[in-house]
């Protein structure tokens, strides 16, 4: 089993786990039908074949640890290097909030705020700092575009999740935004728009999100047996011509 | 940085800790030719920064 699988749901969204499958013969559905069975689905960890760049080793397994900023922090065997990585892993997130030593004295509150998502907050902070115009001013200049990059990232979460009828999982990022960005007046038309694109999805389409979000919590449980295969069919039946209906086949697919 | 710890690092197969290396940046603009499973719509490892990211090959073999 990729020895990630628990550090994916320990950690959840404070660190991001892509298992890539190098078994050359297999295909994509393959791989996800694969880990159905094995019930590795149900955490954030995403899944791919393509491979973003070389392991670094000959044999597998093999992990690669990148820093929030892209940075190489460790690498080597996850099964042999346990502690090592958990330490790095821990202290990568711990270490969200403290500021790095090249950052300016005036801009290591901005940073924790935004460490913690605090992120009006922290482009508040950093926007004060700017203002008076001394030297630490390219610095926050730079601390906000990061901000607002994330802030950015988050919203076209979202929008993708609506686009793509996962409607859930949209409706409670968009909850999250709405509470993250609520003093902030330059996201309130992008929030706006994101309520308005939301409560304008067809009922059809949130029924049917609904229904497949329930099967897909047993198929997490359970994987892909044949009573939670029927249930996908029903969906499909159901609720057909929606994304969700193109989802549940999909699923249903995997189990042949 | 001493011989001792240059010994443990090569003997734990550890790469040292270093700024961005060059395979890495260019995993960084790697994009994604078809969708992640439970991916959301992340199409490139660019778009994960803000977040370490753990990238663990393995194979169904």
């Amino acid at each position: 089993m990729p020895s990630s699988i628990k550090r994916a749901e320990e950690y959840g969204d404070d660190l991001t786990v892509l298992f890539v499958e190098v078994s050359s013969k297999r295909s994509m559905d393959y791989v996800e039908a694969f880990a159905y069975r094995k019930h590795w689905m149900g955490t954030p960890a995403m899944w791919t074949k393509e491979r973003p760049f070389p392991s670094g080793r000959k044999s597998i397994p093999a992990f690669v640890l990148l820093s929030a900023e892209g940075e190489v922090l460790l690498r080597g065997n996850p099964m042999r290097m346990k502690r090592e990585l958990d330490e790095a892993i821990a202290n990568e997130i711990e270490g969200a909030t403290d500021a790095p030593d090249e950052l300016p004295r005036s801009l290591k509150k901005a940073w924790k705020e935004s460490g913690k998502g605090k992120y009006v907050a922290a482009l508040k902070e950093a926007q004060k700092v700017r203002d008076k115009a001394g030297t630490d001013a390219p610095a926050a200049t730079a601390l906000m575009e990061r901000i607002e990059a994330r802030i950015q990232a988050d919203l076209q979460d979202a929008r993708w999740c609506l686009e793509n009828g996962y409607l859930v999982t949209a409706e409670d990022q968009i909850d999250d935004l709405a509470r993250v960005l609520a003093k902030s007046p330059a996201h309130s038309e992008a929030l706006e728009e994101l309520r308005v694109a939301f409560e304008e999805q067809p009922k059809e389409e949130f029924n049917a999100a609904k229904a497949l979000a329930k099967i897909q919590t047993k198929l997490y449980k359970d994987g892909l047996t044949d009573k939670l295969v029927r249930e996908l069919e029903r969906v499909v039946k159901r609720h057909a011509g929606t994304r969700s209906a193109a989802r549940a086949t999909h699923l249903a697919s995997l189990a042949d | 940085m001493n011989v001792l710890l240059l010994s443990l690092l090569a003997a734990t197969s550890l790469s040292p800790i270093t700024g961005t290396v060059p395979e890495a940046d260019k995993g960084l603009a790697f994009k994604f030719k078809s969708p992640l499973v439970n991916g959301l719509g992340t199409a490139s490892l660019a778009a994960l920064r803000g977040r370490p990211v753990l990238v663990e090959f393995w194979g169904t073999y």
